[in-house]
């Protein structure tokens, strides 16, 4: 099977990046996060390919330390979401009971409505001093279930009307396995792009509520540096690089991991 | 027997499918004349060419479809002709698309754009090749749709409010709005009901009977194609294998799958058993040598297996492709 | 101990339309139908859009009906204790319009033959494979090219008889096929109509849901013309479709396209069926208002089934006859 270019493209940048995030540390010559290991405010050059921070750190460093920890952390919250939706959307798409129909519907459908950004914003607040990397996931992780488990709900519910559904209990086969051998093909091929939507959105989230100085701040994360770069004014001080680099590998990661969901879901005709 | 002048010509016509694994020989080396004031209809199963043979027609060739060979001409009403083979899509849109001819998509009641009330089609056409501005052209539109014997109402609708039956005869209204000599029609009524489709096919005759121009009927039912055409061919795999009067072609059917196609109709009022044919339509990318019917023919003979037939006149007007026949 | 294999007794069930969905519009209207003991073809003969899918859905109880009942042997299909759901599942089997949608499209075809030859059947691996062969065979196709494949790599004809092969291996006493050929070239159809027929010979029988007349003629015993839900003429196949007594049924033959019928195709005038919805509305007759002979009666009051020699027919019109 041909391999589009799209997809060479788009593997070799998360490639790139997971290189730069996960094995790179390890070469760090310093502990990045600390502060006055390097001389400050050093604009992009040769030996400080990022330039350095107000406070004395290396940026390229510190920065693939911090796209390690924040890519970390989507993977935890993506990972106990789809876990949570799989089982919650499956119940929920073959609960019997008018009743249990209405709750289930009923407790997915609130979590879908409500205002996920306030409410994390509160809840980091009262917490911040608690706040590490796997905090932050699994309060994400509280909103994040609420749309994958309406869209696994949906799904199953249409799988189905659909006859190979009729056919199946006609040749005799029963519920449980019509679930496991019918549906979850089908499930999983949707969970997998789901997942990649939710790394993105729990990424972008925790850069949002750290930005707010709301995140963790022993740790670092691409929304902390931000954090502390506008702390430091670095924008107005012309220290414009120590904004610009965690953005713009962060805005990378995000749309190459788009572009490689939009790939799966075209490859497996999931929408 | 009517005005024999001919209106289009296609020779030695070879088209197909160009994909990576393989070629698909849907059009195989198909010569065919149409006359004036005609409907004639194309007949054919699932996997025959007649759809990807009404688009060579056309001209509307886009990979992965392709011309590879022959000449389609169309001589107009006023003494143009066109050499469609060779013409570019930029041309015939310009020039020749509904004005001298015009097509009508499998499905084309859901051609029409659900956004866009059904005068404001008409608009669009209408500037397109007139230039005409909008008022202009809901006045033409609303005469044009009345002479048809549609009701005025259809003119203010979206397609969605319209009924099936209702948006296929709105569908060939336009294809007739600029009078072309050709309109071909590809499975015009598949997605209709029984009476809607009759609705929709009486129209159509009246309008051609009016405008004596030449329609095309693709069509796989043959109930349709007997009460419908006047002349018509019959398509297997990629091939013409019989051309002739209608009428001519249900009385007195000459190729095998012709008689097979025949004798495996319905008909109300009759129980005696059917028989179909056995086997299935062959792969275009892999047809069989000679003739592509004879794995399923129940008269085949050794040359039928090596060498495919010729086209030939068995009697006037009637052609037919088989080596039962030479 | 009922007489009668299926009973559908009053069926109705609404669906919403329109805002919320809160309007709703019977897509089965009080339809009743008898299935024997003896082997019969009964033809469900409208258009798309009259309510046979659904209708075909309730009876084999995949859908609750909103009113009245569908029974099983005298029982209520939705009411079966576990032993009698499943023998209910094995004698009462279904055909399905696109084959393609019939098998999941990701799965491998020969895993519901074998599943069904094991549970229906109750009989080990290696028995299954021998009658999955032989049913197989008595379609036109052999074990060897069904095996192991998925069913993009079988054309539509080749899919639809594994499917009708599925549903013989269960040893069916009634097999509810859903427009079972109109997706099938029409060279073929006549062989697995004839297949149908020759089942019948051999004890099985048919609900055959179509909007396809002369296929109808062709095979069915008895008939029933369903137009917005309703039945509105019934009774055996070639009384109902040679008499035409209903209006609906007589348009509905009218407008056969077949050879030899040109003329009269052509010139007679057809009111074309209006919009749907509304018409699946009225109170009255649902046919009234396009139909040539309606009345004031027809109009306000809906027609019951009068009986006609041995057809029914629910028209006003021949009220005196019955």
């Amino acid at each position: 099977m041909k391999i589009p270019l799209s997809l060479k493209i788009t593997l070799g940048i998360i490639a790139s990046l997971l290189i730069f995030a996960f094995i790179l540390p390890y070469f760090a010559p310093y502990d990045p996060r600390r502060w006055a290991t390097v001389p400050r405010d050093n604009p992009p050059s040769f030996t400080y390919p990022f330039g350095t921070t107000t406070v004395g750190q290396d940026l390229f460093w510190l920065t693939s330390y911090a796209l390690r920890n924040s890519i970390i952390l989507g993977i935890l919250t993506a990972s106990i979401s789809v876990m949570i939706a799989f089982l919650l959307g499956s119940l929920a798409g073959f609960v019997r009971g008018t009743i249990s129909r209405y709750a289930l519907t009923l407790l997915i459908d609130s979590f879908c409505l409500i205002p996920g950004l306030p409410v994390l914003i509160v809840l980091a607040y009262s917490w911040r001093k608690f706040l590490s990397p796997v905090l932050i996931a699994l309060i994400l992780s509280i909103f994040g279930w609420a749309w994958p488990s309406r869209s696994v709900r949906s799904l199953i519910l249409s799988l189905r009307e659909r006859s190979f559904t009729y056919t199946s209990i006609l040749s005799g086969f029963g519920m449980m396995r019509i679930f496991f051998y019918e549906y979850l093909p089908y499930i999983i091929r949707w969970l997998a792009v789901s997942f990649l939507g939710l790394l993105n959105w729990a990424i972008g989230m925790e850069t949002t509520i750290a930005v707010f100085g709301l995140s963790t701040l022993e740790e670092a994360t691409i929304g902390s540096i931000i954090y502390w770069a506008l702390q430091y004014q670095s924008i107005l001080r012309g220290i414009w690089w120590w904004v610009t680099f965690p953005i713009l590998l962060l805005a990378i990661l995000i749309v190459t991991l788009y572009e490689l969901s939009k790939i799966i879901s075209e490859f497996t005709g999931v929408k | 027997m009517k005005n024999m002048s001919i209106v289009l010509k296609c020779l030695n016509v070879k088209g197909g499918y160009e994909l990576s694994e393989a070629y698909i020989d849907a059009v195989s080396n198909v010569s065919l004349e149409l006359r004036t004031n005609e409907i004639f209809g194309i007949a054919g199963e699932s996997g025959c060419g007649k759809s990807t043979f009404i688009k060579t027609i056309y001209g509307y060739i886009e990979p992965p479809l392709i011309l590879k060979d022959g000449t389609i001409e169309l001589y107009g009403r006023n003494g143009k002709t066109f050499n469609i083979s060779s013409l570019s899509l930029g041309y015939l849109r310009k020039n020749v698309w509904w004005k001298y001819i015009s097509y009508i998509p499998q499905n084309a009641m859901n051609v029409l754009n659900p956004t866009m009330r059904i005068r404001d089609h008409f608009a669009e056409i209408y500037k397109e090749h007139m230039g005409l501005k909008k008022r202009d052209s809901y006045t033409r539109a609303q005469e044009y749709i009345e002479s048809f014997g549609l009701p005025n109402e259809v003119l203010s609708a979206f397609p969605h409010q319209l009924s099936g039956g209702m948006r296929q005869r709105v569908v060939i209204a336009l294809s007739l709005l600029f009078e072309p000599d050709i309109v071909l029609a590809d499975e015009p009524t598949s997605a209709l009901d029984v009476i809607n489709q009759r609705v929709s096919l009486v129209f159509l005759r009246k309008a051609q009977r009016k405008l004596k121009n030449t329609i095309v009927v693709v069509s796989h039912d043959m109930g349709v194609q007997s009460v419908l055409t006047d002349r018509m061919g019959i398509m297997y795999a990629g091939k013409i294998v019989e051309i002739g009067e209608t009428q001519t072609i249900f009385e007195n059917p000459l190729h095998p799958y012709t008689k097979m196609l025949i004798k495996s109709l319905p008909r109300l009022g009759d129980k005696t058993r059917r028989v179909g044919a056995k086997g299935q339509p062959p792969d275009l990318r892999n047809p069989p040598p000679g003739c592509r019917f004879h794995p399923r023919c129940p008269y085949s003979k050794p040359i039928c297996r090596k060498e495919e037939p010729t086209l030939l006149e068995a009697e006037q007007g009637h052609y037919v492709s088989c080596w039962l026949m030479e | 101990m009922s007489e009668l294999l299926l009973e559908a007794r009053n069926l109705a069930k609404y669906f919403g339309y329109g805002f919320l969905g809160r309007t709703k519009f019977p897509a089965v209207d009080n339809v009743s139908l008898t299935m024997e003991n003896f082997p019969k073809i009964l033809t469900i003969a409208g258009e798309s859009g009259c309510g046979k899918t659904t209708l075909a859905r309730i009876l084999l109880g995949f859908i609750k009906p909103d009113e009245g009942v569908v029974l099983y042997k005298g029982k209520n299909v939705h009411k079966l204790k576990r032993g009698e759901k499943k023998l209910f599942r094995k004698e009462v089997q279904a055909i399905f319009q696109d084959p393609y949608e019939t098998f999941n499209p990701l799965k491998k075809v020969d895993t519901y033959l074998f599943g069904t030859a094991k549970h229906m059947l109750g009989v080990n691996s290696k028995e299954a494979f021998a009658r999955v062969e032989k049913v197989l065979e008595f379609v036109g196709l052999s074990i060897k090219e069904v095996v192991d494949k998925k069913p993009r790599e079988f054309s539509g004809g080749q899919l639809q008889r594994i499917s009708i092969a599925r549903a013989l291996l269960a040893e069916p006493r009634l097999i509810i096929a859903d427009e079972p050929v109109s997706m099938i070239d029409v060279s073929l159809r006549m062989n697995i109509l004839n297949m149908f027929k020759d089942l019948r010979e051999e004890g099985v029988s048919f609900i055959y849901i179509t909007h396809d007349l002369a296929t109808a003629y062709y095979i069915s015993d008895e008939i029933a013309v369903m137009y917005r839900g309703m039945i509105v003429e019934i009774g055996p196949a070639s009384e109902v479709l040679l008499n035409q007594y209903h209006p609906y049924t007589k348009t509905l033959v009218k407008s056969l396209p077949e050879p030899g019928k040109r003329e009269e195709w052509l010139k007679e005038k057809v009111n074309p069926p209006g919009i749907e919805i509304k018409e699946f509305l009225v109170s009255g007759c649902k046919y009234a208002d396009i139909c040539p002979n309606s009345s004031e009666k027809c109009i306000k009051e809906r027609p019951p089934l009068f009986k006609v020699g041995n057809v029914k027919v629910a028209c006003w019109n021949y009220q005196d006859q019955d």
